[in-house]
This record gives structure tokens, sequence and C-alpha cells, in this order.
């Protein structure tokens, strides 16, 4: 990420965009590729072959120190300590009342791992913690590390957000893409980091086996100089991989179906103020109900406020059984097919899924539900909607 | 570039009117519409019988990304709907003026018609 364009941010690939045709629109300040040609086609093919995304509008830290698990591990509400160099997990950070900051996910690595990437990294033993904040959360987490950073200066944490680039390969067939173009060496399964290896066009930085559309892939970060090369190369598909550009949309509609927050919209920091046009979205992480990433048997902010609270509702998921129009941000859900009748919750995301020809699914925070009940959306003026409660992902 | 055939009516919303021989008054979206939305995956359909004021919502186009209302430019009643749109929506995104057509209508007052669009004038306006 980097340079000014009008008002609004532009990646580096931002040239890319405009000359493979993509519909632009400005995410969160930056003008990004809404979609190329459609999103149910640029969704598909990710799901049966390959897609490319510039995710560059997305932070990266760089947060290293003798004791940064402990210090991370404080914060977070993953179990930091027990993650071993070259692994990927995903956390949440709550504040001190309880209430969900941002996600994240972030790999653990050494100063061997960081000296590979950067020639002038000093050796001191200490760990390294790599972590992609949100694009809209990148300022906001990076005041939230500042403020509870050990005042002895024993952690360094470095913002290297406006000049990395990410760039994502997602889809059963990005091994294959990605080997023609970085080599069998930069191959790394899922959850892995490392390093990326010397290869034939000098792309250098950090790979690891992560995305957000539940496929095999991979996050490349990589200095901003080199991201058209890479994205270029990747497209000329050498490999017959069938691989196209995605953009957000697709992005989207891919996560939603695998049951992900997207954060802003499943969930709010209040810290952020209009708490009241999002009341429904300021959750603690037992709320949300994500099955990683959570462990109690630590310490960390905000656990104890959590547990106080509780969860009167929780984040499912709910596909539809009936025909109308698809279930989306801001429709009630009622218990009868009745507007009168019991309020169940409000949707947070929502759209036909393309992978379920089309059907609508949808998550949201409800009460008192259980999973395979019947409920219905007020998905228009005129109809109620019959969906079925369920635990993501829908497939 | 969009298809705007001559003869029919347009709305700045994008809707187009087509005036039958019968005095009947068939709805649709325009070319340009279908290709803005993309996918549509979902049309929802007014009823049979079922009567519209000026300006009111009759059917709702939904693509993947998005859903978007679709208003009467006129009063009237349906007089039929197209029912290939609840299996094959994508009928608007291939033949937004012919197969893809959305309801036909009675209208209550023809006059109305007046104050739309000719073909030329939605050029110009797309093209703003």
């Amino acid at each position: 990420m980097a340079e000014h364009g009008g008002t609004l941010l532009r990646t580096a690939c931002y040239d890319e965009h405009v000359l493979a045709g993509a519909n632009l629109v400005n995410f969160h300040g930056y003008e990004l590729p809404m979609w190329y040609t459609n999103i149910r086609e640029e969704h598909l093919v990710t799901r049966t072959h390959v897609g490319l995304f510039d995710v560059s509008h997305m932070g990266f830290f760089r947060i290293s120190g003798i004791d940064v698990l402990n210090w991370f591990e404080s914060l977070a509400t993953q179990r930091v300590t027990s993650i071993p160099d070259g692994k990927c997990a995903y956390t949440h950070f709550l504040d001190e009342d309880g209430v969900i900051i941002d996600d994240m996910i972030f790999a653990v690595t050494n100063d061997h791992e960081i000296s590979e990437m950067d020639e002038n990294w000093s050796i001191t033993n200490s760990k390294t913690i790599l972590g992609v904040p949100n694009a809209s959360m990148i300022n906001v987490m990076w005041d939230w590390f500042q403020k509870y950073l050990p005042k002895d200066g024993s952690i360094k944490i470095e913002n290297l957000s406006d000049n990395t680039s990410i760039l994502a390969l997602q889809g059963p067939l990005s091994k294959d893409s990605l080997i023609s173009v970085l080599g069998e060496e930069n191959h790394i399964g899922r959850f892995k980091g490392q390093a990326i290896k010397p290869n034939k066009f000098g792309i250098t930085g950090w790979i690891q086996g992560t995305g957000y559309t539940g496929e095999a892939g991979y996050e490349i970060f990589i200095p901003n100089e080199q991201a058209p090369l890479l994205w270029a190369e990747l497209l000329k598909d050498e490999c017959n991989s069938g691989i196209v550009p995605v953009g957000l949309g697709a992005r989207d509609t891919l996560r939603l179906e695998k049951g992900y927050l997207l954060s802003g919209q499943d969930f709010y920091w209040d810290g952020l103020g209009d708490s009241e046009s999002h009341e429904n979205l300021i959750r603690s992480s037992i709320e949300t109900q994500v099955p990683f990433g959570l462990d109690l048997d630590h310490d960390f902010i905000g656990k104890e406020t959590m547990l106080e609270k509780g969860a009167q509702e929780k984040w499912w998921g709910i596909r539809y059984e009936g025909r109308g129009p698809a279930p989306r941000m801001g429709h009630f859900v009622f218990a009868e097919d009745d507007v009168e009748s019991e309020l169940l919750g409000i949707i947070t995301s929502g759209a036909p899924s393309p992978s379920l020809e089309n059907k609508g699914i949808a998550m949201g925070y409800f009460r008192d539900v259980e999973e395979g009940q019947i409920v219905y959306v007020a998905a228009s003026k005129r109809k109620l909607v019959q969906a079925k409660v369920m635990s993501p992902p829908f497939c | 570039m969009s298809e705007i055939p001559e003869g029919l009516f347009y709305t700045a919303e994008h809707e187009w009117v087509r005036v039958e021989n019968d005095g009947s008054v068939t709805v649709g979206i325009t070319d340009h519409a279908q290709n803005a939305l993309t996918d549509i995956v979902y049309v929802e359909l007014p009823e049979e019988g079922e009567h519209f004021e000026n300006h009111d919502e009759f059917t709702i186009v939904e693509s993947v990304k998005s859903a978007s209302p679709v208003f009467l430019p006129f009063a009237g009643s349906v007089i039929s709907i197209n029912l290939e749109l609840e299996d094959t929506p994508e009928l608007i995104n291939k033949s937004p003026y012919g197969e893809g057509w959305i309801a036909k209508f009675t209208i209550n007052d023809p006059d109305e018609l007046n104050s739309l669009m000719s073909a030329a004038d939605y050029k110009s306006h797309i093209d703003e």
C-alpha cells in the first residue's frame, strides 16, 4: 500500500487492476477492485481453480523481542506461547470491557527467518510476530499495542504497512500457480510461514499458507516495487491453472460461506465512536462463537469482563429453505412467519451463495436459537423467507 | 456500449417502458442497468392483479452484491409477470429488452408516460 490518487489510496498494482478492467470502488479509503468480470464467476473460479487477490490495503506489523510471545499473549485471546516458529494463528484483541477491537492473523518466527528478509536485521535470539491488522484498524491497533508496550524498550514494533504489498493466491490449484512462479521451495502448507526463498524473479519477503476463502492458498508479503511483477507473472498462468484476478466482492462471499468474521461488519469496536449506529455489533469473542483463536486457559485483557458479561446472543449462520430475496445486513429475523412474532436477531452479513446455487446464506447475532431451528428472515417488504439455523461453514 | 432501443420510454433509474399494441405497458430494466448489476441471481416478482401507484417499488432485482428495488414510473395494475425469471433470472442479463422483461401492466393515465425519457434523452443521461 502506498501512494495517493486524489483522496483515495491506491495499491502498487493499481495500474494492473485498471488494465484488467476492474470495477474500482472506495473501500475504507482505498481504491480497490470490487470485481473484474462479475462476483459470481470470480467466486466459483476460486472454489474450483485459483484466484489472485490484491489485499495490500491490509496492514503488516513486525513485533520483536525476547519476550514478545508472552507480551502478545497478554493482549490476545489466542494462546500465543503455544505457537511454534514458522506457524500462523488467528486471534481477537479485546478492550478492558471485553469488547472485540479487531481480529488478526499472525505468524511467529525468529531472527533467522527475519534476517533472510532483511539484511540489516541484527541477531539477538529474539522472536518475531508478523501480524496483519485489518485495513481500517491499522492505526487503532498500532495505538492499542503502543499503550501496552513495556516501558523498558524490550519489545520493538514496526508498522511496515505502507511499504508492503499483500497478494493472496487462493484455490485448489494455487500450489501449481505458486510453484510455476516462485518455485517448489516456496510452497508452504496451511498455517505455516517462511521468508521467501530465492527465486527466478527476485521476489523477496514473507509467505504464509493463510487466506480468507477457506481454500488452500497463500498470502504473500512483498515490497511494493515487486508487486506488479509478481501480479503479472502469476496471471500469465504458465501452468494453466485457470487463475483469474478476484475482487473484494467475491472475497466477501467466499469468506461468508466459511463463516469468517469481517471486521467492522460483523463486529465493531465502540472505541471508534458512533456506537449507537453499531449497537448490534459491539461484541465479545464468546458471542462470535468463532471456533478457533479463543483460549480461556491464559490471562488476557478483557477476559474477566467478557466472562462476567456472558453471551445473551451468539453469532449463528442461517441458510434459506424457501425462496426470496437474499438475507442481507440489517434484515430482521423472526421466530415465526409473522413480523409481530419474537425478534430473534439481526443479520450482520448475508448474500446469495454462489457455491450453493445462489441460495441465501447469512450470519447474525441471535438469542435463544439452536442448530436446525426454523426462523424467518424479513428479506423484503412483502416477504418473510424461511431459513434454518446452522453452524458455518455453509459448504 | 449499452444498447438503447428506439421507441421505448426510459427513466433516470434505468427502467424501460414499452407501450404494446393492445395498450398494455411492459416494464424491464435497461442494458446499462443489467451491466452495472452484473450477475443477476434473483427477481422478486409482483403478483398478478396487484396495483401500484406511480413511483411504487414493484420488484427487487438482485445480484450477488446487492438487491436493487425497481420503481414503477406510472400508476397501474399487473396483468402478467415473467415467470421465466423465477428459475432463470439471468435472462435479464442476456436479453434485458426481450426475454428479460419483468411485468406487464394496465396503465391508469397514459399521459404519465410523457414525463419519461426518449432513447436519445436516456443516452445523454447515462453518458453524463
